[in-house]
């Protein structure tokens, strides 16, 4: 019998391994039981198909939509209902990143004591829904975009885009692409905004990048095709160059560097993939250093090639600018804080900084951007086919409550300086 | 919130663990076998082994004793044999070889190898001693309280229903907790009548139930009639098999006749089955149904437990593999592999508990894991079942789809439940058997899910502890495996819904609801209360100085007993 006794130990095994598994199973829960819960079949908090609770809210605690037994109730004011509505999602589903999906697990008000028996939760987001107006109220019904984020935190300030609607008094037809978040999801043709990128790609690559003396008679010849400026520029070094938008300059320095090292920075830089920002996947752009020809080479370090950049995208880049070269991954939450990410280094990113700042004195004028001590870029940008340009402006500001870089797009706004810098002036204006 | 439930259900857990897993009550004595020098070994089973192992009951450390030498066996009217267990040197017996079993009596002389021993049998007047001195030194178990806090935590329950499931339902709610109060009161003054004590593990058992049938009374109310019935008949099963299995002569008689039987029902479901839900495992008998394969549970653990002498002098476990190749493979083709899956499991135990044998275990798995893997390959469904295992996520609304929800449902009940009939989840098809953790879990919170699983580990241990002091070695097999039956269930059932073992929709023991799967569970419930030795503790273990049959007519008290 003492021989059974020892053998009978392995039901004893066998019962704590199975007390084993359970406390695996409990830590489990613990982990990932807010991604359980949130699921859509869950009929505790799901009424077919749509979540019935939790409140979304902008930064400063201004609530923008409500879900409920009977559905969601947005803001009262159709401004704000139209202008955030991408960033809370439609009924139907349509909108690709609305905070009802994305942070359904948050809305669920879900904790590991006590389940979902409690209220919904709140999610509060980065945006501000003062900023979302203006920018709503500033692109007028034209397609675009705004983009502002906190360079020092990685929190996105501002998503707006147009043409958008009101989910409660929508039109029967919507217009084109309503559905469709141009801030994040949208590429364009750069045109100018993008010798930012030429010129980090320069001052890391050219040694003797700030001694040269550069000179544009309106065009130059590239490997036998032609860059053409909108005047002669004449002599002048980088600074003057970019504050000029010489595109013979950011041609030709493209063109010397190569296509592959402009890839790398297109590529390091962010604007190639898609990146994966709290709450949102920020869409990819596209740039190809292997062009057929060198005069495409030459033309796309002027940003005009076949090549296109996501608003967001841009917006980032300026904040890395802004903050070092170093920046939080961008977020739509409230005080959350992506993880650190450095793309360009501090010594580059100041040297960009201070030619953003160069152009805005020498070419802009501080004087149309009064308090804001504006570094930024515009950007112009050809897209044939007899319509006019698209309108860019891009930047940050140096103020220390207000740290925000930004990114603007108005298809087929005219001139980058004019547009898109008037939008950009309004929004930064309600910011500060 | 359930704190109340929750403090009563772990209140009960603790005491009955301790009253069961943790009393040091002496051992019975039933013998003693002193050598030339002086040496007592005291005989404190009914079945003992004789040889040099370390495992052995009487150990002498001489090298003409074989590892395993002889068996000493006791039978339920105090008549000892001894047997050889075809060892090197031999056995003699008041010094002529012991060819078979034989007879031996107080004053006899046995000699194994070259170790000569003088048996003395306890006498019937000293059993009554030292089971009196035994019980002085036992502690008392509490029983009555332990009944109070079961009453308390079956009115907690039936409130709580009838506030939240209405005033249509009030009969249900009623009928169902009157029910188990009704038969666990019963059968507790039953218990005491019959001058036992011990009754932790039907309390366990009894709150089990009750638990199950507050999920069968938010999923599905109108069953509850059946499964009150089903209870009473696996109560009753429950107490004719304690009272059964005391005999262990009238279990070895009808060992073998009811393990034909289990077969018998398996070939007939076999033949006449009905598909439900994709396994061929049920039958109709006058418009009820019921699914045999959990009464062939039973008739399992009858064909695989033997006593000491057949183990080891046929070591061999064919018989038995043969048996239970024809269950599984049964099960098998009638497309219920969860339950294949079960048996498959005991068998392993009950074959390790026979052999001591890892190599035999190896081989039987290896054996089945060829099988599985055949039938993996020819049924599409079952190797599915294994492709989703650990991604149910990945195809939430087809192979995921009871995985997710039940995760989904455990989530959502957070440690403390969103109270009784108040969860969304046991509306989805089959969550209040297959998914039965879920539910519980949904309703009634995390905490008592665990406990739920606690009182199945509980079962379990509480047969490990009684193979200790079991009186022979059909008991503490047939303890295990029950056990065994219980864990396997329970963690198929639990885990295979949670997505960390495939699911196979089995039930978890007393909780899943189904009638057939409750009466097994009562009944399976009686080969670990066999194996409970303290004094007057079990109803199916008779006290020393009692004989199961008496040549002379009973007199009143021992009658009492026998009620």
């Amino acid at each position: 019998m003492r021989k059974l006794k020892y053998r009978a130990l392995v039901v004893a095994i066998f019962s704590l391994t199975v007390l084993a598994l359970l406390g695996f199973f409990g830590w489990r829960a613990y982990n990932e039981g807010g991604a359980w819960a949130a699921y859509q079949a869950n009929g505790n908090i799901y009424r077919s198909g749509k979540l019935t609770r939790g409140v979304i809210t902008d930064r400063d605690g201004e609530v923008l939509c409500s879900l409920t037994q009977s559905g969601a109730e947005y803001s009262a004011d159709g401004l704000t209902r139209a202008a955030t509505l991408h960033l809370i999602g439609d009924t139907a589903g349509n909108i690709a990143y609305g905070a009802v999906r994305q942070f359904r697990a948050d809305l669920t008000g879900w904790s590991f004591t006590d389940g979902v028996s409690g209220e919904g939760g709140t999610v509060r987001l980065s945006v501000s829904a003062e900023a979302q107006r203006a920018a709503y109220s500033a692109l007028d019904g034209r397609s675009g975009a705004v983009a502002v984020v906190n360079y020092k935190t990685g929190e996105i300030i501002c998503c707006a885009t147009s043409p958008g609607y009101d989910p409660i008094e929508a039109p029967e037809t919507l217009p084109d692409g309503a559905y469709l978040n141009r801030a994040i999801s949208a590429a364009y043709t750069p045109g100018s905004v993008f010798k930012l990128v030429t010129m980090a790609a320069a001052v890391e690559n050219i040694p003797d990048l700030y001694e040269r003396d550069f000179h544009c008679d309106g065009e130059a010849s590239i490997g036998g095709g032609k860059v053409t400026c909108v005047a002669k520029h004449g002599d002048m070094k980088i600074e003057d160059a970019m504050a000029k938008s010489c595109n013979c300059v950011f041609a030709s320095l493209a063109a010397e560097m190569g296509g592959e090292i402009m890839q790398n920075y297109a590529d390091s830089l962010g604007f190639t993939s898609k990146i994966d920002v709290t709450g949102a996947v920020i869409a990819a752009g596209r740039y190809s250093g292997d062009k057929s020809d060198d005069i495409a080479l030459a033309w796309s370090g002027a940003g005009q090639s076949d090549d296109l950049v996501v608003p967001m995208t841009l917006a980032r880049y300026c904040a890395a600018i802004a903050n070092g070269g170093e920046i939080n991954e961008l977020s739509f939450k409230a005080g959350e804080h992506g993880e650190k990410t450095r793309l360009l280094s501090k010594s580059t990113a100041e040297r960009l900084g201070e030619v953003m700042g160069y152009t805005v004195k020498h070419s802009y004028g501080e004087d149309n951007f009064p308090g804001l001590r504006l570094h930024a870029k515009s950007g112009t940008a050809e897209i044939g086919g007899g319509k006019k340009p698209n309108s860019w402006f891009c930047g940050y500001i140096e103020n220390e409550g207000a740290p925000y870089a930004f990114a603007v797009i108005i298809e087929n706004g005219g001139w980058g300086i004019g547009e898109a810098a008037d939008c950009a002036r309004n929004v930064l204006n309600v910011l500060i | 919130m359930h704190f109340a439930l929750i403090a009563i259900m772990a209140l009960i857990l603790i005491r009955c663990a301790f009253s069961l897993l943790f009393s040091g009550s002496k051992d019975e004595v039933w013998g003693t076998l002193v050598d030339k020098k002086g040496t007592s070994f005291e005989l404190t089973h009914w079945e003992n082994l004789i040889g040099r192992s370390s495992g052995a009951d009487v150990r002498i450390n001489n090298k003409s004793v074989s590892p395993v030498h002889a068996a000493l066996v006791r039978d339920n009217e105090g008549a000892w044999t001894v047997a050889d267990l075809g060892s090197r040197d031999g056995s003699l017996l008041r010094g002529k070889a012991i060819k078979k079993r034989q007879r031996i009596n107080t004053g006899d002389t046995l000699s194994v190898g070259g170790a000569e021993l003088t048996f003395t049998r306890t006498t019937k007047k000293m059993e009554e001693n030292l089971e009196i001195a035994r019980e002085d030194s036992s502690r008392g178990t509490g029983a009555w309280l332990g009944m109070v806090l079961l009453t308390a935590f079956v009115c907690l329950l039936a409130f709580e229903l009838l506030q939240n499931l209405g005033g249509a339902l009030a009969v249900n709610v009623l009928f169902a907790f009157g029910s188990v109060l009704a038969l666990a009161w019963a059968t507790f003054i039953l218990t005491l009548s019959a001058r036992r004590r011990g009754f932790e593990l039907e309390i366990i058992a009894f709150m089990l139930t009750s638990v199950g049938f507050a999920v069968c009374l938010s999923s599905d109310p109108e069953n509850i009639y059946k499964l009150g019935i089903c209870l009473a008949i696996g109560v009753s099963l429950y107490f004719s098999m304690c009272w059964f299995l005391r005999d262990q002569k009238r279990v070895n008689l009808l060992r073998v006749p009811i393990a034909a039987l289990g077969l018998a029902l398996l070939g007939v479901n076999l033949v006449s089955a009905s598909p439900l839900l994709g396994a061929k495992n049920w039958l109709y008998i006058g418009g009820v149904s019921f699914q045999p394969s959990e009464i062939v549970k039973i008739a399992f653990v009858f064909a695989g437990s033997v006593g000491l002498e057949r183990i080891f002098s046929k070591r061999n476990v064919v018989l038995f593999m043969v048996f239970s190749a024809i269950c599984v493979g049964s099960l098998a083709f009638m497309r219920d592999f969860g339950t294949a899956l079960i048996f498959f499991t005991v068998y392993l135990v009950i074959a390790f508990m026979r052999s001591g044998s890892f190599a035999t275990v190896f081989l039987s798995a290896l054996g089945a894991l060829l099988a599985a893997v055949i039938a993996i390959t020819a049924r599409p469904y079952i190797a599915d079942r294994f492709a989703i295992w650990g991604h149910a996520w990945e195809d939430a609304a087809n192979l995921g789809y009871q995985q997710t929800r039940t995760m989904t449902a455990v989530a959502s009940g957070g440690l403390f439940g969103l109270g009784g009939g108040k969860g969304w989840f046991d509306s989805i098809f089959a969550a209040d058997t297959d998914m039965v953790f879920g539910v519980v879990s949904e309703e009634y919170g995390f905490i008592i899910a665990a406990m739920c699983v606690f009182c199945i580990v509980f079962f379990a241990f509480a047969a490990v502890r009684g193979v200790k002091n079991a009186r022979g070695s059909f008991y503490a097999i047939a303890a295990c495996a029950a056990a065994s039956f219980y864990l396997t269930a329970l963690a198929l059932n639990v885990f295979g819904s949670l997505d960390m073992l495939p699911f196979t929709g089995v039930t978890f023991p007393f909780v899943s609801k189904g009638g057939t799967s409750l009466i097994a569970s009562w009944g399976m419930l009686s080969f670990i209360k066999a194996a409970d030795t303290r004094p007057m503790a079990s109803f199916a273990v008779l006290p020393p100085g009692t004989r199961a049959k008496r040549k002379k007519k009973p007199k009143k008290e021992e009658a009492d007993e026998e009620a």
